[in-house]
């Protein structure tokens, strides 16, 4: 089904009461309208026959039609606009909830500052063409149809000489709102770019300040604001020079009604009446074609934006339906089973200058491993090993490839993902806060309106938030800037194990959060993370040693590959790199503590990892 | 218990007149005064020009017409068709100047809201959305672009025209120009009505809309947590409110809109109906004092004047939508929490710095943060700063940076009080690791120079191998003209670490401060990581802020910060000995 029809049945169909409502007030309106020069021009023909009684008759018909304009006019513009903007509303949550079910990949290609363009700026242009763009075609083409129906009546060949100039400056019109339209695009593209910077900049304005870089940050600001300009300036010529092209001409068509039209009364062929009328009929027409160029102009852009805003309606998540229901749980938690998991990034964006990249190399490769069901277990590797890539692929964060990860002995893939996102508690590496109380960052999980508050209490004491809230000025009410930006780094982090903590979950999933933590606190965290773990099947990714040694196994990630699987003493035995080293690297910190430190403060004896 | 309502601040908040808006304007079109005068000779002109195309209507059809003299008739016809032009080329000219002057005016006032933001410190950002920020600076300015094209200065045209018509009117006629305008003062009347409901629902519109655009970016960007814990019925049902509460309040701006319209319409037939009426009662006169010309010529200006009167209001509707934008642009260049700059611009910073009795809250309602912290370092040395999470440790690198300002007690670098040292010479003195890493969208080049020239890629490199991002960034076959997606979305945590390690070396400062520099960097790197800090920064001073006692360990002194203050200071083995709360962290800590 094309998307005009797609459009009209879902968002369009439902206000066919309304449109054609407005298009009988709208019929009415331009009927008014046209009446009122017949209306001067029988007045003005009585007057010439010195029948005044009949002339003020008409008058009154005018003062008439003048009232009755006033409430048809209202209704039909309501009767139009209004639709519109249910249109706008529908278009934009429909938007919105088809983003709720887009995979990650879909978020990294399309960019999100473009997503979010399409979802406001669009929508308006579409609201324009089923508001103002519907509105105005009734409105024009009853116009001409009436108004020129009635001057063929009066004469033809004057309505021919004024047509023709009229219907000329009408094409130069629309010439150049063409051009301008391209413009305008061009325009719109340098806003996106413009917006971009922008938020950029002030994204990042600490550390620009920071590194006294605002200069080279302004600089560019300023040549994306001059792009912007230049492209204005170009409309701007257009729209001083040929947008009035219609109205002059429109006064040209005076000057010939007078001049034909006079010597045509002069010779009788025309009354003084028709005269007066074809005055007003020139001023009616005339406006009737400068609504027509903005018309096409706001038709065009609101089909493009229509698509546009499709593109993302339509956008298809890539993923094959799944909708088996979740395993039957066997004991605690769920058994994973990977086989042969090898996944490459998706490319950079390709429009982006420098082309399209590929990753370098896969960010896993050939990676099996299998978890029984309860099983707690660490994930180790150096920097840029696959850790968090592992941990987003089974939480389906970005789609494994089929039948490489099996769980409770069903393909991940066919599990109804709502379902499966529903069994996980998945903290990602980098702490994102909404900008609401910390409470309902906690709650996430909670569906509108059922938050338990004594769970979230629960939690905020497990993640160890206990003494940070009583920092806080409203405590779990305090709004959290964006991000959480009001919030310290431990702080971000901890509240976001909080949020998992809210859960009643299967499998968890924690990727490095416990780097922004002190040691004490640290200990606090290991303590409630293993207590919160048992009776579900975890990964726990981390860097340090001291948060692994307690898992009942260790995977040990290097550049992508899965070297070794064990318990830390296993590992240890196996003299497995480059778990040992770091092993080494952290102990030796622990001997150098154990030389520096003096005899201990109490009596027991000093514990040596 | 009710949440807090949102932090963001209400910032005008008593409503400047319009007048005094344009004031603020001006001096963004000041440069353009040239142009104004253009504006000014050429729009009265064509005003001009339509003013006089009814008289010559009256003209051709009462003086010659009537009496059948159809060549006065032509000199008629020729005289109008110049006036036509004339009309044209005076119009559009003073338009363009007009537009042209507005447009520049619109590039600096965007330059200038862009540049008061990123003057601003970071207590400002802490209370705004980035993306209403954006708003402001982009869409703000463009609905003000409208109030003075289709607004502001089409008021001009539109007085002048109305004014000069009035006038011609009465010269005319000055008995039907009273019956035309009989009506005039419900227009009045109506006007003002519609013009005080619109101005509050206006500003209402514009609001709802920048919280919906604030919250559906919000929620693009987390998307990935929305769904992973369910919330996307959550996040749909308030997009949806949000969203329907802007529909609903266009739905009654729309009412007052079209109402507006109409009743103009309608304000227009009315008049011509009433000068009819008048005219034919004249007619009952056998010598009646109106001709048929004089009631073409009348109907005519009422065509031509009622567009100005009813687009005079459409314009006011315009400038109520741009003098909402404009008041909170404006409300925004009056909202300051810069941080006052200094004026010292020593020749050379050693590196001595010293907290004096500091203490520091993030806002007036918020409780202190750091309660009378003193320490001292010295040039060179390398100072740990340690304690719990959420102890302030963040709080005294922001202080130090200048990110914030408003604390009491006093932060000297060198014997300079950090407040009277010059901006600049601070931010170039002391280079930082900052604990949130931001990334651009651009090149790893670019997002290490910061697009400063002044810096060689021998440095650049040099400072990539130091922080080993080489190990990564040597894989992508573009090396470092390899782009990053926004805020490096492309790498892993700790490869964006590295990242900000790098440029951080890349800068030659007196003073660095390393924020959990690597905590999410394996202790195998970090420890080549530590290797170089130690060897780069061997005459800086170096303040290093980490939870790891290995780095901790290493530093010359430590001060240890408890709920925001100091609790005790000195190297490891005096603090190990004192057994106080260090040893206490130390202990509990290292357990494996
Ligand atoms: N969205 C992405 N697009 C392209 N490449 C990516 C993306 N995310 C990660 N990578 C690359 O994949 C590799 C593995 O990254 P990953 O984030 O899984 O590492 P990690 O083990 O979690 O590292 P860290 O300890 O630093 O968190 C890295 O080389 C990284 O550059
Ligand atoms: N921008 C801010 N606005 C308000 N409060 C803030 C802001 N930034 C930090 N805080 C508060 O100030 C206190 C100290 O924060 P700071 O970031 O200095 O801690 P930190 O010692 O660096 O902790 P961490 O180890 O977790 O990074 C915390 O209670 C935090 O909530
Ligand atoms: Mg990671
Ligand atoms: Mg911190």
């Amino acid at each position: 089904m094309g998307i005009i029809q797609r459009f009209w049945r879902h968002y369009c169909a439902r206000h066919l009461r309304s449109y054609l409502l407005g298009f009988a007030f709208l019929a009415a309106t331009t009927l008014l309208t046209v009446g009122i020069p017949v209306f001067v021009e029988w007045a003005v023909d009585a007057m010439e026959a010195r029948a005044a009684d009949e002339a003020i008759g008409w008058a009154i018909a005018i003062l008439v039609a003048g009232l009755a304009i006033m409430v048809v006019r209202t209704l039909s513009r309501i009767l139009f606009f209004n639709p519109g903007r249910v249109v706008e509303y529908q278009l934009k949550s429909d938007l919105f909830e088809h983003l709720t079910t887009m995979p990650r990949r879909y978020f990294d290609r399309m960019r999100p500052g473009e997503i979010i363009s399409r979802g406001t700026n669009d929508a308006s242009s579409v609201r324009a063409l089923v508001g103002f763009g519907s509105l105005q075609i009734f409105n024009v083409v009853l116009t001409l149809i009436f108004t020129v129906g009635q001057m063929l009546i009066s004469d033809a060949l004057l309505t021919l000489l004024c047509i023709l100039p009229l219907g000329v400056a009408a094409w130069i019109l629309n010439l150049a709102i063409r051009r301008m339209f391209i413009l305008i695009r061009r325009s719109q593209q340098q806003i996106a770019t413009l917006s971009d910077r922008i938020l950029e900049t002030y994204n990042g304005v600490t550390v620009l300040n920071a590194f006294n870089a605002m200069p080279g940050a302004t600089e560019r600001f300023d040549r994306a604001n001059e792009d912007l300009l230049a492209s204005a300036m170009g409309l701007v010529t257009i729209q001083s020079w040929l947008l009035p092209i219609v109205t002059v001409v429109g006064s040209v068509c005076l000057v010939i009604v007078l001049y034909a039209g006079g010597t045509m009364v002069v010779d009788h062929g025309l009354s003084k009446g028709e005269l007066a009328a074809f005055t007003i009929y020139i001023r009616n027409v005339a406006g009737a074609l400068l609504g027509l160029g903005w018309m096409l102009n706001a038709v065009q852009r609101g089909w493009i934006s229509l698509g546009r805003m499709y593109e993302v309606i339509d956008a298809e998540t890539g993923r094959p339906p799944c909708d088996a229901p979740l395993p039957e749980r066997a004991g605690a938690g769920y058994a994973l089973r990977v086989r042969d998991l090898t996944f490459r990034h998706p490319e950079g964006d390709p429009s982006a200058p420098g082309g399209s990249q590929t990753a370098a190399r896969p960010a896993l490769e050939d990676v099996s491993f299998d978890i029984a069901s309860g099983e707690v277990v660490g994930v180790f590797g150096l920097t840029g090993s696959g850790k968090s890539t592992l941990l987003d692929l089974v939480a389906r964060v970005y789609d494994p490839p089929p039948g490489t990860i099996e769980v409770a002995g069903v393909p991940l893939e066919s599990i109804d993902i709502r379902a499966w996102w529903g069994s996980l508690a998945y903290v990602p590496q980098d702490a994102f806060l909404f900008s609401q109380s910390l409470r309902d960052n906690i709650a996430l999980a909670a569906p509108a309106g059922e938050r338990d508050d004594e769970r979230v209490a629960a939690a905020a004491t497990d993640a160890a938030l206990t003494d940070d809230l009583a920092a806080l000025s409203h405590g779990l009410d305090t709004v959290v800037g964006e991000r959480g930006i009001t919030l310290s780094g431990g702080q971000r982090q901890r509240s976001a194990l909080a949020r998992a903590f809210y859960r009643r979950f299967e499998v968890l999933l924690l990727d490095d959060v416990l780097s922004a933590v002190d040691h004490a606190t640290e200990r606090r965290l290991i303590d409630a993370i293993y207590r919160r773990a048992a009776g579900a099947t975890a990964l726990v990714v981390s860097h340090r040693i001291s948060v692994l040694r307690r898992a009942h196994r260790i995977l040990v990630l290097d550049r992508g590959r899965l070297v070794a699987s064990g318990t830390h003493e296993e590992l240890l035995a196996r003299g497995v790199e480059p778990y040992c080293r770091v092993h080494k690297l952290q102990q030796a910190r622990d001997r150098d503590r154990a030389a520096a430190t003096t005899p201990p403060l109490t009596e027991r004896e000093p514990t040596v990892g | 218990m009710a949440d807090v309502k949102p932090p963001e601040p209400r910032e005008p908040a008593d409503k400047p007149g319009d007048w005094a808006l344009i004031k603020r304007v001006w001096p963004y079109i000041q440069q353009d005064r040239g142009w104004l005068w253009v504006v000014l000779l050429m729009t009265p002109l064509g005003v001009l020009a339509g003013v006089v195309q009814p008289v010559l209507l009256k003209a051709g059809i009462d003086d010659h017409i009537a009496v059948g003299d159809i060549a006065g008739l032509t000199g008629v016809a020729l005289a109008f068709l110049g006036v036509v032009l004339a009309g044209w080329l005076t119009g559009s000219l003073g338009f363009y100047a007009l537009q042209r002057m507005s447009l520049r005016g619109l590039a600096r006032l965007r330059a200038a809201i862009f540049a008061h933001v990123t003057e601003q410190g970071a207590r400002f950002f802490d209370r705004r959305t980035t993306g209403s920020l954006m708003t402001r600076t982009v869409n703000d300015t463009e609905a003000v672009y409208e109030s003075l094209v289709r607004g502001a200065g089409q008021l001009l045209t539109d007085l002048l025209t109305i004014v000069g018509m009035l006038v011609a009117m009465f010269a005319l006629e000055w008995r039907l120009t009273l019956v035309a305008f009989a009506f005039s003062p419900i227009i009045w009347v109506t006007v003002g009505w519609f013009r005080r409901r619109l101005r509050p629902l206006s500003l209402a519109i514009r609001q709802t809309l920048s919280r919906l655009n604030g919250f559906f970016a919000e929620q693009i960007y987390g998307m990935s947590l929305v769904q992973l814990y369910g919330a996307q019925e959550k996040s749909r049902a308030k997009f949806d409110d949000m969203s329907r509460a802007y529909m609903v309040a266009y739905h009654r701006s729309n009412w007052l809109d079209a109402g507006l319209y109409a009743v103009m319409d309608g304000m227009s037939a009315l008049a011509v109906g009433a000068v009819v009426w008048f005219t034919a009662i004249q007619f009952t006169d056998p010598e009646p004092s109106i001709t048929i010309g004089l009631l073409v010529a009348f109907v005519d200006y009422l065509g031509r004047i009622f567009v100005p009167i009813r687009e005079f209001a459409g314009r006011i509707a315009a400038l109520q939508q741009s003098s909402a934008a404009l008041e909170r642009i404006f409300g925004l260049m009056d909202a300051n929490d810069k941080v006052t700059p200094g004026s010292i611009d020593p020749e050379s910073v050693h590196g001595a710095v010293r907290f004096d009795g500091v203490s520091f809250a993030y806002a007036a309602d918020r409780p202190e943060v750091l309660h009378d912290v003193s320490f001292a370092v010295r040039p060179g040395e390398v100072v740990a700063l340690v304690g719990a999470t959420g102890s302030g440790k963040t709080t005294i690198g922001k202080l130090l940076t200048r990110m914030y300002d408003g604390y009491s007690g006093s932060i000297t670098v060198d014997d300079h009080e950090l407040r009277d040292l010059r901006l600049e010479t601070v931010r170039d003195r002391i280079t930082v690791v900052h604990q949130d890493v931001y990334l651009f969208d651009g090149t790893v080049a670019e997002n290490i120079h910061l697009w400063k020239r002044d810096l060689t890629p021998e440095a650049l490199r040099r400072a990539v191998e130091l922080s080993r991002a080489a190990s990564f960034i040597d894989e992508q076959p573009a090396g470092l003209e390899w782009r990053l997606t926004e805020r490096g979305a492309n790498l892993s945590t700790g490869q964006r670490q590295l990242l900000a390690i790098a440029r951080a070396m890349a800068r030659d400062a007196s003073i660095v401060i390393l924020d959990e520099a690597t905590a999410s960097v394996d202790s195998e790197t970090e420890k080549l990581i530590d290797e170089a800090v130690a060897e780069l920064f061997k005459q800086r001073t170096v303040l290093v802020i980490a939870h790891r006692l290995s780095t901790i360990q290493k530093a010359d002194r430590i001060v240890v910060l408890h709920q925001g203050g100091v609790v005790e200071h000195g190297s490891h083995e005096e603090l190990m000995a004192l057994g106080g709360r260090y040893r206490l962290l130390v202990e509990t800590g290292f357990e494996l």
